[in-house]
């Protein structure tokens, strides 16, 4: 078991890399909107044909 | 994509709310739209631009993915025209303009509320010609853009663009400052996070390594390998106490400079003693004789007290946007005119007394002034809550926040913006807050004396032992400082507050100020607002003769009302418009009815009798409105009845029974009404409510409610603009779903969806959430009386001692889970699917 010797210690240490870095991740704002990114991978980009769609209809809209 | 009118039948007679908005759709109304092969009903046309520009663009996914719909209709918010930001000059005032030719701008959105609606407003902006990148900021309900400009035009007119664009997706969008508070409060949040992370990263890991120990303890475990777990256990707690922990020692040490006691105290007593005891312990060498250590209580102790704080405050923040949401009430730019005859586009702050401004139709009156020329009539829902007119003419005073009826006025400005009726809300709010007691838990009460008995036990117990035997002296007394460390104590309030936030939310109550559950405890009165919060405006229902379209009917119908200050007339002109009718005379004929010219017809719309040549008495409804043409009868106009005796207002569902429980609590009802009072004291006599008063203003609303605080408690409910000072100051206020920010933001509770209901669920959370904070109190400090017997005599075993200190503060979490239970929110009026 004298391993734990040096397993523990370097456990501490991961830890407080993990702690540096979570704190480096909050200061760069990643955290600041938590709603959005938990919604995010539901949302499809939107079709770039739409976006064709539309100018069409618009035009069309403005000749009646 | 294609817009039906389709008659009566199709299949979604029971789908009566907007697949927009979620408002109830009027009656008559029967506009909808085909999105993905659905045909899916509107209530206004306005929505229907929305859903169709949204579908066009490809966003479709915003209806399948929005939390909830918005509640209001486009352009029925506090919305800007956006026309009015062409003028390089105003639109400077909110632009930061950057030497390389990009500019940045900052806008305040209304109607955003959840992911989607960010999601929706970003990509339906993304092809704007200029614009690099539009982000949208939901916990501040702000939008951030930057677009190349090469000079002040361009970016004025690239601001106008991105504000039409965001109204046509259905939102309200308008140019504001880059505030200051909103950043802080971004800091704060950030703040709060890294404490949290901090203490839950190292309270896992200090509970791994704890596991460990108790583990040694039944099994066996070599003491240096025991010492070892003890003290990485003691670096992670080091860093929790010394990083998470620091609000509640910051608010400790202010409490104390401010003289006062407060719960941070005891918190910070538990935090600290418990490590720096447990620390004494492993430097004293008390590992070897199998004594035992806290860390991993103080670190979970830490990681629970921060994530109930985090909560609070978020909700917190989330209704502090009141500032900027006035400044949306007056018109961003205001046309002056001067001695010449010359226009000029400026800023109502700029404005000075005597200054000649003029206010097109439907504009906002931005000072309050004297009009000069024009008459019509002025809205003053603002100012009063009522959506009633009030007739003005040369000479006569308008304030500002009035919204201008058809006629275009010129008003010379009387007082400067800064110093307007309008203008005084949010003082008089500012004040009613700091005139408010600041409401003492019990806890804090207790705190002190917490605090000192723990001090002076420990002092007692040392310097005894000291005498009898010294050797023993430090174990003894820390195992005192443990067994009498108020974790339980400082525990029992936040928990059970946070629990009953939890509960509430789930009843459809969201809770701004916990507090307010305490302050519940002592209630005697209950205060009303009328319009808004007990009634809601009655619908009129057009009924056409056959061979005639609705729609045409009600452009007319509409047309012609637009001047009437009647009751039923407000109501014929929620009508939803199509067509713009221009009639070439309109007359008033008082007692009978409304009466047009247009291309040589004559118009009526009024008492039947007077509307028709040929109305046979046997058929007519006197409640009905006729609208003729040169004598024929087109449609009936009806006012559909939940009951019939308010003109034009309807009770709000659930209002009786409300108003039942509230008097069963014993509570003392009023209504508070800046209505007529003539209207007032008719619905108080429908409701059974003795005390009424009609025609008041914001600030004797406040002093109405000042007056009956001091005579006891007083609970406020109230919706509008001119109720924010009399929430500030009521005991428990409660702002109605249709509030705006500006009153969420003075409420201690908003109920979210339309239900009185909420208001008695409010009030019984609160008895409930007092009585479990009084047994956890009860709890704790008889856990830490019991137990400090032993402990001071020594008699203690120190794995006993820990056991009893986890399973005291598990009860009292336990306890306060209770408030979880049941309260289950009974369907609400209108149920929409949240992310499914």
């Amino acid at each position: 078991m004298d391993v734990i010797w040096i397993l523990i210690p370097l456990s501490v240490v991961l830890i407080l890399i993990a702690v540096r870095a979570f704190v480096w991740a909050v200061r760069s704002r990643q955290f600041d909107d938590l709603d959005r990114e938990a919604a995010r991978i539901l949302f499809d980009e939107p079709d770039p044909e739409c976006a064709e769609n539309r100018r069409q209809n618009q035009g069309r809209r403005g000749h009646d | 994509m294609t817009t039906i009118a389709s008659p009566a039948a199709h299949s979604f007679a029971a789908a009566s709310s907007c697949f927009h908005c979620g408002l109830p759709v009027p009656a008559g109304v029967d506009i909808e739209v085909a999105v993905n092969g659905r045909l899916e009903r509107v209530c206004c046309h306005g929505c229907e631009g929305a859903v169709q520009f949204i579908h066009d663009a490809g966003l479709d996914d915003f209806y399948r993915l929005r939390a909830a719909p918005s509640g209001t209709r486009p352009g029925e918010g506090v919305a800007a025209d956006p026309s009015a930001f062409a003028d390089p000059e105003v639109a400077r005032q909110y632009l930061q303009l950057d030497p390389s030719g990009r500019t940045h701008g900052d806008f305040a959105l209304d109607g955003v509320g959840c992911a989607a609606c960010a999601w929706v407003i970003e990509h339906g902006v993304r092809d704007l010609p200029g614009l690099r990148q539009a982000r949208v900021d939901l916990a501040s309900g702000r939008l951030s853009a930057t677009w190349d400009a090469e000079d002040a035009r361009a970016a004025a007119a690239g601001l106008t663009r991105l504000m039409e664009r965001i109204n046509a997706l259905g939102f309200d969008a308008v140019p504001a400052q880059p505030a200051h508070e909103l950043s802080l409060h971004a800091q704060q949040r950030r703040r709060s996070l890294t404490a949290i992370g901090i203490a839950g990263i190292g309270a896992m890991q200090v509970m791994m390594l704890a596991i460990a120990d108790y583990a040694g303890l039944f099994s066996g475990m070599a003491d240096d390998h025991r010492a070892l777990v003890i003290w990485a256990q003691m670096v992670l707690t080091g860093v929790v106490v010394a990083w998470g922990a620091q609000p509640f020692f910051k608010g400790a040490l202010n409490t104390l400079r401010a003289g006062r006691m407060g719960i941070d105290v005891p918190v910070s007593l538990a935090i600290g003693l418990g490590w720096g005891v447990s620390t004494l312990v492993v430097l004293s060498g008390g590992i070897g004789r199998g004594e035992h250590v806290y860390f991993d209580s103080v670190a979970m102790f830490t990681f629970f007290l921060l994530l109930g704080r985090h909560l609070e405050q978020s909700v917190r923040h989330r209704f502090a946007r009141a500032d900027a949401e006035l400044d949306a009430l007056l018109p961003a730019a205001v046309t002056r005119l001067d001695e010449s005859g010359g226009r000029a586009s400026v800023l109502p702050a700029s404005l000075a007394i005597g200054d000649v401004i003029e206010v097109p139709p439907g504009g906002i009156v931005a000072a309050d002034g004297r009009v000069l020329e024009g008459a019509g009539e002025v809205d003053r829902a603002a100012l009063t809550g009522e959506s009633a007119e009030q007739e003005v003419g040369p000479g006569s005073e308008v304030a500002a926040g009035s919204r201008n009826g058809a006629s275009r006025l010129r008003i010379q400005v009387l007082r400067p913006a800064g110093s307007s009726a309008l203008a005084a809300i949010p003082q008089l709010l500012a004040r009613a807050r700091a005139q408010r007691p600041a409401s003492v838990h019990l806890a804090d009460r207790l705190a002190g004396l917490i605090v000192a008995a723990v001090l002076a036990i420990a002092a007692v117990t040392a310097a005894v032992w000291l005498l009898i035997d010294p050797s023993r002296a430090l174990p003894v007394t820390l195992a005192t400082l443990m067994v009498t460390c108020p974790c339980a104590f400082a525990l029992a309030t936040p928990v059970t507050l946070t629990a009953a936030t939890l509960r509430l939310r789930r009843l459809g109550v969201l809770l701004v100020d916990p507090a307010a559950l305490e302050r519940a405890g002592r209630l005697r009165h209950a205060y009303f607002d009328k319009t808004g919060t007990l009634t809601e405006p009655g619908q009129v229902h057009c009924e056409p003769v056959s061979g005639h379209a609705m729609q045409s009917c009600i452009d007319h119908a509409v047309a012609l009302e637009r001047d009437v200050p009647h009751p039923i007339a407000i109501a014929v002109r929620r009508l939803p418009v199509r067509e713009e009718i221009e009639f070439d005379t309109l007359r008033v004929v008082p007692g009978s009815g409304v009466e047009g010219f247009e291309r040589g017809r004559r118009w009526r719309l009024g008492r039947p009798r007077w509307a028709a040549s040929d109305a046979s008495s046997a058929a007519v409804d006197p409640a009905a409105l006729w609208l003729t043409v040169d004598g024929t009868l087109r449609a009936t106009f009806r006012l559909e009845h939940r009951d019939a005796q308010a003109a034009g207002e309807q009770l709000k569902p659930g209002v009786v029974s409300t108003l039942a429980a509230l008097t069963r609590r014993g509570l003392e009802l009023a209504i508070v009404s800046g209505d007529a009072p003539e209207r007032v004291s008719a619905m108080a006599e429908r409701l059974g409510i003795a005390r009424w008063w009609g025609g008041v203003d914001p600030q004797r609303k406040y002093a109405l409610l000042a007056e009956a605080e001091a005579d006891g408690g007083v609970l406020y409910v109230g919706d509008g603009l001119n109720d924010a000072p009399a929430l500030g100051r009521a005991g428990v206020a409660v702002a109605t779903a249709s509030a705006c920010d500006f009153t969420r933001s003075a409420a201690d509770a908003i109920v979210l969806d339309d239900r009185l209901e909420a208001v008695v669920d409010l009030l019984d959370s609160s008895d409930r959430t007092r009585r479990i904070i009084r047994q956890n109190l009860m709890w704790a400090i008889s856990y830490n009386v019991l137990a400090m017997p032993l402990a001071v005599t020594g008699l203690i075993a120190p794995w006993a001692a820990a056991i009893g200190m986890s399973a005291s503060s598990l009860l009292v979490i336990g306890n306060a889970m209770r408030l979880l239970r049941g309260g289950r929110r009974p369907p609400p009026h209108a149920e929409v699917p949240a992310w499914t």
